[in-house]
């Protein structure tokens, strides 16, 4: 990673006052003869005027620095410099003496045919002794007249050497369109008087210029740092990469610790590779203890390029950890502890939300938890042993009992085979030897199994799917790649999972596919195995399942945010929590937060209890709790008890409940937001039809591939047409499967048994609802009581109309 | 984690800051400190020596990029930075301040580059 090389990039920004900001930071650095050839590359192809004069302006500098005598010929589109003038010779060929330059200044301000870049070249040489004549010659000139190539260089010197003379002159110059004179005039104001920008603050936040918004967002944190922060962070998830590039370029001056979390995510999330080497700068530059545990998890939720970025900033901030003494181990020793550490924390995540389903009424989920249990005795974590072993005594349900005591058995005590060819073997020896493979013995049972794999039962593949995903390698991926196709749900997930471990790669062609897979698992299966390769859209969708009115679908939806580096899922799974209406899940829901407590995330779950459903608010609190017990006992808040950290909590959420309650501020980010829309829906263009064609051509297989997600999974339902007036009663427009209806009226009968009510709703039609609640999970209501919600009508038969809940509110 | 320490010695004109260990916010304000201290002494050249500080956080950085501007913009004085390893230097010209001071490899150029300013 060469610092330089990637801030070089952003001379590639299609943003002038991004390109112009980096080239501020770098003209006075020492340039080497490859950099002076990209530069004088750059500035052939620079389109932008006031930028390729910066660049000229640099090139002119560095040729006279080196003792050269010729000047840097301009380019023929720029014909309204002077192609050479004997001051610019001057400028170009020596430094300037110091009793004249002020002189000269004068000279050229006075001349109307003046040549810019002599000017600018002169304005970068004031010595301090005469740099008051010079500001005082400056005073005297319109020189906001000026062409405004020239003006960031004016202003750059009253930067440094005006005074409280200039600032309503500089003021005028931060409503400038240019952006890069916009920029420099902001610089300028921000070093004379910085104060007088806070009137400025909401036409900048509101500027076309992505570098100019950057730069306002980090003024604004001067004075108010929480609300810069929401700023920073709507620019670093903005879905437009400009933004995203523009709130990296100022990441440097936000204080990290306030950062870090979004920065986190954002490595999750981003793609660019551009963009991550510079959040490695970040991290490297702000090593802590804790970082190389969640760069480790963002490394292994990635693929490709992505997960080697990852793992080169991982290296360095190990390294930095040890050169700043924050850590005793080298860097190697580190890396190898660390990896332990998250394979263990990650296995206690998953045996504790097994642990959970356990318990679950569902007899498929209590044997599904059994078996990843099983499997993760096998990969060697002996903790989940006697928790397999507990189970066994408490289960009733006779078939999951003896599949897993099976199971369990010979993993505990594995029986060789004299036989490794599975063909040969009878079902109960092909079971048991399927169930104990390990690295060596799978060497022996492979030649046998393209054969085997033809006939093979379901169970088998399974067993074989998740021994092969345990201690395969990239070559076996072609014999699970073919179960993908499977009919059996049971299989396909456990391709999927085994394809995700072994090779990935080999997975991309099917997700679409098994992303849309009517069964709810495989789905949620595919999504986790999607993750790798677009975690956006893997987000939405699991977004989607766990905001679902089924709760099944929100269990399986936990289960997958499990599977992805916390950092990306943190705020979707605190929303979800303070939703929740099942316990159950809002269990599994905090034994992930659990394997990521700290003491901000505590803060967090402690609103979440007071936002809660009745149903789960119990076991809300009594997870926060245990969590503030374990913070505390391990050192890690600085509250020494929890009664402190719950008056500090409840402080913290009425200030929020305030804030959002009084008028927010014109530069808060929901009204600068609201300005941006107006100004864009009023600068909307016509659409050319050849924007059309450039679209067509323009989209890859991977966009077609995200529309098909989206149309078919993110999109908001379509409405349905109704039919015509005086059809069937099953044809009422009011009754259908995607019709939702929000009702009201009075409970007038409770079935307990088939876990439906009826509501009376007042009005013409005087029409019953019978409503399913089966699938809803929510609490059956009292007889006599009002009922408010949403329902789905399915069919009608006279007045009575059979519906499935979808909310009640 | 080793204390963050601060050495100065006078060469002259120029004042020389030597610093030791993780460069973070209040290892920022020492050298501030530091620089300070030193004006009503009559002195406006400063050697920023790096070497002991290999890593210099975001909060560090600002608390140099402030004192720059002081030295720099207020007094008039000039930087010179020594013994700045790859990702110190790649920080210093992300954030633009081997703009005000220049880098050196070791202390005795950076000297002789103050005494002809």
């Amino acid at each position: 990673m060469d610092p330089l090389r990637t801030l070089f990039s952003d001379l590639h920004s299609p943003d002038p006052s991004i390109r112009f900001s980096v080239l501020s930071r770098v003209e006075d650095i020492e340039w080497n003869e490859e950099q002076i050839a990209f530069l004088k590359g750059l500035a052939v192809q620079e389109k932008d005027p006031g930028t390729r004069f910066h660049m000229q302006k640099i090139l002119a500098r560095i040729q006279r620095e080196k003792g050269g005598s010729q000047p840097q010929s301009q380019p023929q589109s720029q014909p309204r410099f002077q192609p050479q003038s004997p001051l610019q010779s001057k400028a170009q060929a020596q430094p300037p003496s110091q009793s004249s330059t002020a002189k000269d200044i004068e000279g050229l301000l006075k001349n109307p045919n003046r040549d810019d870049l002599s000017l600018a070249l002169l304005l970068d040489s004031v010595h301090g002794s005469e740099a008051q004549l010079v500001a005082i010659s400056l005073r005297e000139t319109t020189w906001t007249d000026f062409h405004p190539e020239v003006l960031p260089s004016i202003l750059r010197f009253l930067k440094k050497h005006g005074s409280y003379e200039d600032i309503r002159t500089i003021e005028n110059l931060c409503r400038h369109p240019d952006p890069r004179v916009l920029a420099a005039a902001v610089e300028a104001l921000e070093k004379l008087s910085p104060e007088r920008l806070k009137d400025l603050i909401v036409p900048l936040l509101v500027n076309p210029s992505h570098g100019i918004r950057s730069r306002a967002v980090r003024l604004l944190h001067r004075w108010e740092p929480q609300e810069a922060l929401r700023h920073f962070e709507a620019m670093l998830f903005s879905d437009d990469a400009n933004d995203r590039q523009a709130a990296l370029f100022h990441a440097f001056f936000f204080p990290f610790p306030d950062i870090e979390p979004l920065m986190l995510k954002f490595l999750g999330i981003e793609t660019d590779p551009g963009m991550i080497e510079k959040v490695g700068f970040l991290f490297r530059a702000n090593p802590a203890p804790d970082e190389p545990l969640r760069l480790l998890e963002a490394r292994e939720a990635s693929l490709g390029e992505k997960k080697r970025l990852i793992g080169e900033i991982l290296a360095g901030v190990a390294n930095s950890l040890f050169q700043a003494g924050l850590v005793k181990k080298r860097p190697d020793d580190l890396m190898a502890e660390l990896e332990g550490i998250f394979f263990r924390r990650k296995a206690f995540q998953l045996m504790e939300s097994c642990q959970l389903s356990l318990n679950s009424t569902e007899v498929s989920e209590r044997k599904e938890a059994a078996l990843r249990l099983c499997e993760l005795v096998q990969r060697g974590f002996r903790d989940a042993a006697p928790i397999v072993k507990d189970f066994l005594v408490s289960e009733a349900d006779p078939f999951v009992k003896s599949v897993i005591q099976g199971r369990f058995l010979d993993i505990q005590s594995p029986q060789k085979t004299e036989d490794y060819d599975l063909t040969k073997l009878s079902v109960e020896k092909r079971s048991r030897a399927l169930a104990a493979l390990d690295k060596n013995l799978i060497k022996l049972v492979r030649p046998c199994l393209p054969t085997f794999v033809k006939s093979c039962s379901s169970e088998e593949k399974i067993l074989l799917m998740r021994a092969l995903g345990r201690i395969g390698d990239k070559a076996d991926a072609a014999i699970v790649q073919a179960f993908l196709n499977d009919p059996d749900q049971s299989v396909l997930i456990a391709a999927i999972e085994a394809l995700r471990d072994l090779n990935p790669d080999n997975l991309a062609t099917y997700l679409p596919r098994l992303i849309q897979h009517p069964a709810d698992e495989v789905r949620a299966a595919a999504v986790r195995a999607f993750s790798l390769f677009d975690k956006k859209q893997a987000i939405s969708l699991v977004e989607k399942m766990l905001f679902s009115l089924q709760p099944k679908q929100r269990g399986l939806a936990i289960f997958s945010a499990g599977q992805f580096d916390f950092p990306s899922v943190r705020d979707i799974l605190l929303r979800a929590i303070e939703k929740e209406q099942l316990p159950e899940n809002a269990l599994q829901i905090c034994a992930i937060l659990k394997a990521n407590l700290d003491e901000e995330l505590a803060f967090s779950v402690f609103d979440s209890v007071q936002s809660a459903p009745d149903a789960a608010r119990d076991s809300i609190e009594a997870f926060l709790s245990e969590a503030l017990q374990i913070l505390i006992k391990e050192g890690r808040t600085k509250f020494r008890n929890s009664d402190s950290f719950r008056q500090e909590a409840q402080k913290r959420l009425d200030a929020e409940r305030q804030r959002q309650k009084s008028t927010q501020p014109s530069y808060s980010l929901k009204n600068i937001q609201k300005m941006r829309q107006q100004q864009a829906a009023a600068a909307a263009p016509k659409i050319d039809p050849s924007l059309v064609t450039f679209i067509v051509a323009a989209f890859s297989i991977g966009a077609v591939l995200t529309v098909l997600i989206w149309f078919l999974f993110l999109a908001p339902a379509a409405p349905v047409a109704g039919p015509p007036m005086g059809q069937t009663a099953t044809k009422d427009p009011n009754v259908g499967q995607n019709v939702t209806r929000n009702l009201e009226g009075i409970i007038i009968s409770v079935d307990d048994a088939a876990k439906t009510v009826q509501v009376r709703v007042a009005g013409e039609k005087n029409e019953i609802f019978q409503i399913e609640c089966k699938e809803s999970g929510i609490p059956l209501p009292v007889m006599g009581s009002r009922f408010r919600g949403q329902i789905r009508p399915k069919t009608k038969k006279g007045n009575l109309i059979l519906a499935d809940l979808l909310a009640v509110y | 984690m080793p204390k963050f320490t601060c050495q100065a010695e006078v060469h002259g004109a120029i004042y020389i800051i030597r610093t030791s260990g993780y460069l973070d916010e209040s290892g920022g304000r020492v050298i501030v400190e530091a620089v300070e201290e030193a004006f009503p002494k009559g002195f406006r050249n400063f050697v920023l020596n790096f070497k002991g500080s290999p890593v210099i956080n975001s909060q560090g950085i600002a608390q140099i990029i402030e004192l720059t501007e002081i030295v720099v913009d207020e007094k008039k004085g000039s930087l010179a930075f020594v013994g700045l390893n790859e990702l110190t230097a790649g920080v210093f010209k992300m954030v633009g301040l081997l703009k005000v001071g220049k880098a050196f490899p070791d202390e005795t150029l950076a000297i002789n580059e103050l005494k002809i300013v």
